[in-house]
């Protein structure tokens, strides 16, 4: 069962036009999800749409965990592909990507404090109100720590989803990173998550150097990524996984057996 | 007065990671430092692959060093997409004569090229901020798969 109505079930991948052949080829993908910001909802790609397959729109830069006025443009935006797409439903991160007029082309940390997740609701429900779909929230992959933490991950996502009703992408990847780079337990994270509000969920390869984890969605998937995938079906089985791959792409067998190594711990333990 | 009390710490980190200003307090040096070089390396990279291949062929090893040197003298202030960033480098380079100035190549100038790359990578143009994962890889000078 899915929460969402029409919400992903089994296996996808991140459609990339990179790879929009590839996508199309390969056996055993049941949804697809795309970067939002590359599409034009009057221009969507034929390949994309040519699939047939649900169509999931995931935002990188609605920057919802800033401090500074919510981009409504950006909302509408995605709003407009999600619309178009006709997609069940919409996703970005808990995150920032600009302040003080710059930009940092990636996803960055929010501090773990009730002013920061007071922000958060407050764009996450902005948002909501001009998205005509429901929104997941996605975990980031973190290099770095603010001080001053007051909740952990799990309780800080929790009531995030508490108070905005907002579902979750959980990405076991970016819970691996956490649990290298900041140190933090991923069993307690998945405690205390609601595991019931989890609509699809996230998982790429990435490499440790340094004792650093880097989510570089451009190396094979790793066994500590599966077996958190597999400790998260374990627990409470979420409808939905998707293969994030960004670069350096592989054979089209190759991304076959990481779609086929994805299904197999998804299916294992589906009850 | 707190939602502008995390602006300000948050546009303090920023700084520190794509505008060579110290980082905050608390937060450790070591891990600014790693986030900083992951964000120059990705933009570099992107830069890399939205540069027409006749810029690649003019700089050649220089490139590497002119597109540090470039990232470092001007984050990338907000609304700024990555195609104006390009365009922008570009045309730093030809105001100091770096680069020829509006050299055409086999018909197609610089700008044409750079117009067509953005078209075939959007990921990079979009809204001026996709591509938003990180990785270290080698740039390439065609559109072709070099997002984090």
């Amino acid at each position: 069962m899915t929460p969402i109505a029409g919400g992903p079930r089994g296996v996808g991948i991140g459609w990339r036009r990179e790879i929009d052949l590839t996508v199309e080829r390969l056996p055993g993908v049941d949804f697809v999800e795309v970067v939002a910001e590359d599409l034009r909802p009057d221009a969507l790609p034929a390949s994309l749409t040519g699939l047939g397959l649900p169509v999931v729109p995931h935002a990188v830069s609605l920057s919802l965990g800033g401090a500074e006025p919510l981009r409504v443009d950006r909302v509408e935006h995605l709003a407009a592909v999600a619309d178009a797409l006709d997609a069940p439903l919409a996703s970005d991160h808990v995150a920032f990507v600009r302040a003080g007029g710059l930009e940092s082309g990636h996803l960055l940390p929010v501090p773990r404090t009730r002013e920061a997740l007071d922000v958060l609701v407050d764009n996450v429900r902005a948002t909501q109100a001009v998205l005509g779909v429901p929104l997941a929230l996605e975990n980031i992959a973190p290099l770095l720590a603010w001080p001053g933490a007051e909740l952990s991950e799990g309780a800080f996502l929790a009531e995030l989803c508490a108070r905005t009703g907002a579902w979750l992408l959980l990405d076991v990847a970016n819970l691996h990173a956490s649990a290298v780079n900041l140190g933090q337990d991923p069993a307690r994270v998945l405690d205390e998550l609601p595991l019931e509000r989890v609509v699809y969920v996230h998982a790429a390869g990435g490499v440790e150097r340094d004792g650093v984890y880097h989510d570089t969605h451009a190396h094979a998937l790793t066994a500590p990524v599966l077996d958190l995938l597999d400790e998260l079906c374990a627990r409470h089985w979420p409808p939905a996984v998707l293969l994030e791959r960004d670069d350096r792409y592989p054979t089209d067998d190759e991304l076959a057996g990481e779609l086929a190594a994805l299904r197999a711990v998804h299916e294992r333990v589906r009850v | 007065v707190s939602r502008e009390d995390l602006a300000a710490r948050q546009a303090e980190l920023l700084v520190a990671l794509v505008a060579g200003g110290p980082a905050p307090a608390g937060i450790d040096p070591a891990r600014v430092a790693l986030e900083a070089d992951g964000l120059r390396a990705k933009r570099r990279r992107v830069l890399a692959r939205l540069l027409p291949p006749e810029v690649h062929d003019h700089l050649g090893a220089e490139l590497g060093p002119r597109l540090d040197a470039w990232i470092n003298a001007h984050p990338r202030r907000e609304g700024m997409s990555m195609h104006a960033d390009a365009d922008a480098f570009v045309a730093a380079l030809r105001a100091g004569r770096v680069l020829p100035r509006a050299r055409r190549r086999g018909g197609v100038s610089v700008a044409a090229t750079l117009a067509l790359n953005a078209r075939k990578c959007p990921t990079i143009i979009g809204l001026g901020h996709a591509d938003a994962r990180g990785t270290e890889v080698v740039p390439r000078a065609s559109c072709v798969p070099q997002t984090r």
